[in-house]
């Protein structure tokens, strides 16, 4: 029996981003295409009527150099705009204004972050501009299968980021995507949804004998439509050229689709016929030259990114690798945060550490856990950093516990109410004074026999309990210490 | 420049989306050969050293503002349609060739 | 009779009142009336509106304040889209289009007061030289029934020639404006590359393809050229250069210019007629104080040759969007879409689309880019050079616009090459973006003769001072067809 080779995965990405523009890429039609009637963004230019000319969108060029930059790229000074032909009834010009030569950013890398921890660089070969097709929908007319033309999307600025095959797994071609999102999102060119269609990807994968050099034969694999779907998608496909590959059967180079519902890729057609797209330096429109210093612009536009952040938001308050990564996926998220860091920072002593470490776990716990049940973005949050900190010192000063903390936190975020005001209201002050808390004390003690007999026996840790009770019978107002100092001087 | 062969220009008419008749085939054929052997004098030509024109205007950067404008109505835009239905317009069935 | 009066003319006659709008529109009218059946210039009439809309300016009072152009009769070549009027490109594909929208320059003219009289013939989708290669029939050469107007924009020159209208549009992509202007003994006007809007006219080749008009004089197209050039923000190729007051130029002196004769330009095989013909205004030109050079733009024979490259490989991709999705014509019958391509594109277009798609498409097909587009652009490149050295020496070019006669309708239709050379005198200017004005010499066989002015990259000012001042001089322009009512020339 011939044993079975092992092999190892080759994946580059070819992911499309729609940019979130106001018009489309070469006319003035709103780009707003998502969920509007069929047919009703369209104009002379992005329906391909005769005699129409596109009139390329400043703004969709600068928000693709941007991208270029974000992704370390070299941003071409010289650059222009080439027609690929095709036909498709999605295309109503027969070809797409794309960049075959000449694209705006080349040769770039994405510091890929792992589940572990570690980075790793994927290459970026190329990013350039282009525009959207239509889109079909199926249907039955007359009781005969058709297809029918929306142009809505046809002309919406797109921009194609292209990878290196340096993706070795499905889980980081994941990753990949999501930090591409991530990164989209920080920048604020797209809102880079996969439901909506404003982030999509193509994927070549091919797989190779571990150790080999050569590439082996790559297949490239469309309609993925969400993270998890390319995640399966590339893991069907690797088993299904695994076992091709032992069987000593060969690969063939071909588009494959992904069947979500049979979980498995299908061949969509072989490569040779359709790849002949005539391309050839788009003449109504003239060629970009960019300078120095609108360079220097854009890049003074760009934020500081999610990986940055992560990297800095460890060193600078001393968070664990996984909070820096929950705190820093959204660029809201992360401005929360580090509002609510600084707010804290001025309104009490400590260090940045503390205070930093203090507004994380707030966050990952309260916060996130909210967000997470309701769907909200941070963008819609009720409450500001402010108010959060006015919570924590209440915390922090004792004048309620944190157990109650917890839940007027998540009052403040359900309700729009402050902290002061719900304390207020549910008469939450914590509860410090021992007469006060004497009769619940006695009252613990006299109802648990059993645990009062153990203490006394020598096993202290029983007191958690006992604590634990007193905190109930107070709803959670009792000072927890306080409530120690009387068990300890009761039961002696 | 060898007389393009049948199956050259059937290719070509493929990828150009035009339906020939046999005699089409034919005659362009010959007429497309005649075409490409007389633009073969620019092989005449030294251009090593030369780059391409592909405009004249010496125009760079033209670019139009991030601004929408109202759409044409969408009995407009199916106005000349040669087949729609509920504002749409309709082609035979359509799967996934490209 | 009006009808043979220049534009200039007849706007003085408005603006006087000598003339109603009305009269002028009624007479257009019943000249296209009993001329149309002869030429065939019309692919469709707009007579009716045109009076609607002459009744209107009268009522309305002062053509002047309308516009340079008030109550102007004017033709558009049908690859002009004019909402709401049919326009096919005389192309089967878009025999029943209607566009929704104006061409820049339609908008311009019709602001400025012109009344459009009807959409012109001329060679499916401006494919062509003598107008052949209409879907709907060739038009007629005015002077001799029997001959080809010149084309592309054949039922331009024609409609002019035959007194329909003072001014008609065209296209000039590698001559379609001059070439009809010569051979119909009017003046025709090929702008600068970029200086007229290239948006709302169905597209041939790109980076060639220029806005023009065929006039009756000189001073006609000045004025049409100030009245559509000018930057457009629908049309990104279009310069933001002032727009001169072209017309001022002429009537200024020409003495102490230079103008070069590029010596390739006098061909093998050029008619006798022709040489004799431009010999004649070379002379005319030392008359008026205008300085001799001989010029040589070495790369012209390569000009065809290019041309016919990048062409059909613009055109291939420019009339891919003839799908039979969105408009057009369309085998709706068709089992799928492949064949709905096929069969849509196969019965629409005509045999010189299909022959110019199929060219550009295997030129521009993997593995022959670089041995035809790219080698083919690369030449352009010298072709440019070779404008750009010579007008370090001389102000303007002066040379045929054919090397021939007009010909016989049928005598070329059926070898492409031939009639693809044609062209080979107006090429290069189109490839170069400079401006070209052609403008009747004299006459041979009862047939025009056209030479053609050239000049730099946006200088057509000086163009038309020196085309001014010679039809000045000679009056060709003042001859008009019969129709063959009899064999005068007036």
């Amino acid at each position: 029996m011939v044993k079975n080779k092992e092999y190892e995965t080759v994946i580059g990405l070819e992911v499309h981003v729609e940019l979130a523009t106001k018009s489309k890429m070469f006319c003035s039609c709103s780009a707003d295409w998502f969920g509007e009637k069929p047919n009703t963004h369209n104009c002379p230019v992005c329906m391909g009527l005769p005699g129409a000319l596109p009139v390329p969108n400043g703004k969709a060029i600068e928000m693709c150099v941007k991208v270029g930059l974000a992704l370390n790229c070299t941003v071409a000074k010289e650059s222009k705009f080439d027609r690929k032909n095709y036909f498709y009834p999605d295309l109503p010009k027969g070809y797409q204004i794309s960049q075959f030569d000449q694209p705006l950013s080349v040769k770039g890398y994405l510091p890929l972050l792992l589940d572990d921890g570690t980075v790793k660089r994927i290459g970026i070969t190329r990013i350039h501009q282009e525009e959207d097709t239509g889109k079909l929908i199926h249907s039955v007319v007359d009781g005969k299968k058709v297809s029918l033309v929306d142009l809505n999307r046809s002309g919406v600025p797109l921009i194609e980021v292209v990878s290196e095959p340096d993706i070795s797994s499905p889980q980081e071609a994941k990753l990949f995507l999501q930090q591409m999102r991530q990164i989209v999102r920080y920048l604020e060119v797209s809102d880079g949804d996969m439901e909506k269609g404003s982030l999509r990807c193509d994927a070549n994968i091919s797989l190779r004998p571990k150790g080999d050099k050569k590439l082996g034969t790559k297949v490239e694999i469309k309609n993925m439509n969400s993270f998890r779907s390319v995640e399966r998608a590339l893991e069907s496909e690797i088993v299904r050229q695994t076992s091709l590959l032992n069987e000593e059967k060969k690969i063939v180079q071909e588009t494959r689709g992904w069947d979500e519902d049979k979980a498995k890729t299908f061949s969509q057609r072989s490569k040779e016929e359709s790849s002949d797209y005539r391309y050839f330096p788009e003449p109504d429109v003239p060629p970009m030259l960019l300078t120095e210093q609108q360079l220097t612009n854009i890049k003074k536009e760009i934020p500081e990114l999610g990986f940055e952040k992560y990297t800095r938001l460890q060193k600078e308050y001393g968070l664990s690798k996984k909070f820096a990564a929950i705190l820093t996926e959204s660029r809201n998220m992360a401005q929360f945060y580090e509002d609510a860091v600084s707010v804290l920072m001025k309104a009490s002593k400590g260090t940045k550490e503390q205070a930093g470490k203090d507004v994380a776990n707030w966050i990952v716990t309260g916060v996130m856990k909210y967000l997470n049940e309701t769907g909200a973005s941070i963008r819609e949050l009720l409450v500001e950093p402010a108010e959060l900190i006015e919570l924590i010192l209440f915390v922090r000063d004792g004048t309620v516990s944190q157990t109650a903390g917890a839940q007027i936190l998540d009052e403040m975020l359900r309700t729009d109410k402050s902290a002061r005001y719900i304390i207020e209201e549910k008469g939450l002050q914590q509860i410090s004074g021992t007469s006060e808390l004497e009769g619940i004390v006695d009252k613990v003690i006299r109802e648990h026999p059993e645990e009062v007999k153990k203490f006394k026996e020598g096993k202290t840790q029983v007191i958690g309990f006992l604590i634990g009770i007193g905190m109930k019978e107070s709803k959670g107002k009792a000072n927890p210490q306080v409530l120690k100092g009387l068990f300890d001087k009761k039961l002696k | 420049m060898a007389k393009l062969t049948k199956e050259q220009v059937e290719k070509v008419a493929h990828l150009a989306r035009i339906g020939l008749t046999l005699k089409d085939t034919k005659l362009f054929q010959e007429q497309l050969s005649d075409i490409l052997t007389y633009v073969e004098k620019l092989n005449g030509v030294d251009t090593s050293k030369v780059s391409m024109t592909s405009q004249v205007t010496g125009l760079t950067n033209v670019f139009r503002e991030d601004e929408a404008s109202p759409s044409l109505s969408v009995e407009d835009v199916l106005s000349n349609a040669p087949k729609k239905k509920n504002n749409l317009f309709i082609i035979p069935a359509v799967f996934d060739q490209e | 009779m009006q009808r043979f009066f220049t534009l200039t003319e007849a706007r003085e006659k408005l603006v006087k009142k000598e003339l109603s709008v009305t009269q002028l529109i009624e007479e257009a009218v019943t000249t296209i009336n009993t001329t149309e059946k002869k030429l065939h210039a019309f692919n469709t009439l707009t007579l009716e509106q045109a009076l609607e809309k002459a009744a209107k300016i009268d009522r309305q009072g002062t053509v002047k304040d309308i516009g340079p152009m008030g109550g102007i009769p004017i033709g558009y070549k049908d690859n002009f889209c004019t909402k709401g009027v049919r326009t096919t490109a005389s192309s089967n594909i878009l025999g029943n289009y209607i566009p929704i929208y104006n061409a820049t320059v339609v908008d311009r003219y019709e602001k400025a007061g012109a009344i459009s009289v009807g959409k012109l013939n001329c060679d499916a989708f401006a494919h062509g030289s003598s107008g052949e290669n209409s879907d709907f029939g060739p038009t007629k050469n005015p002077w001799n029934l029997e001959y080809v107007p010149g084309g592309s924009s054949s039922g331009s020159g024609a409609l002019v020639a035959s007194g329909g209208a003072f001014l008609a549009t065209g296209t000039d992509t590698g001559g379609s404006i001059r070439l009809p202007a010569s051979f119909c003994g009017i003046v025709g006007l090929k702008p600068s590359y970029g200086r007229v809007s290239r948006y709302g006219i169905v597209a041939m080749t790109s980076s060639t393809d220029s806005i023009g008009c065929l006039t009756r004089s000189v001073k006609d197209a000045a004025l049409a050229l100030e009245v559509t050039a000018g930057k457009d923000i629908h049309d990104g190729t279009t310069v933001d250069k002032k727009v001169e007051s072209y017309t001022s130029f002429c009537g200024k002196p020409v003495k102490g210019m230079t103008i070069g004769i590029p010596k390739e330009y006098f061909v093998k095989g050029i008619e006798k007629e022709v040489v004799d013909a431009t010999e004649k205004a070379i002379e005319v030109y030392k008359s008026l104080g205008v300085k001799i050079k001989e010029v040589s733009l070495p790369h012209t024979e390569y000009a065809t040759a290019v041309y016919y490259i990048v062409t059909p490989s613009e055109v291939s991709s420019n009339l891919a969007r003839y799908d039979g999705v969105r408009y057009g014509y369309s085998d709706t019958e068709a089992p799928d879409m492949l064949s709905r391509y096929f069969n849509s594109r196969r019965d629409g277009f005509g045999a010189e689309a299909k022959r110019r798609i199929m060219i550009g498409t295997y030129a521009l097909s993997s593995g022959y880019y670089d041995a035809y587009y790219k080698k083919a652009q690369q030449v352009r490149t010298l072709v440019c050079d070779d404008f750009k050295k010579a007008f370090q020496k001389v102000d303007l070019l002066l040379a045929p616009v054919s090397p021939t006669l007009p010909f016989k309708i049928g005598e070329k239709a059926s070898d492409p090459l031939q009639m693809y050379l044609s062209d080979i005198l107006t090429i290069a200017v189109n490839l170069a973006g400079v401006p070209g004005l052609a403008i009747p010499c004299g006459f041979a066989k009862g047939l025009p003769i056209g030479i053609q002015v050239i000049a730099p990259q946006f200088e057509e000012a000086k163009m038309f001072q020196a085309g001014y001042a010679y039809e000045q001089e000679t009056k060709w322009h003042t001859m008009h067809p019969t129709l063959g009512e009899n064999n005068g020339k007036k």
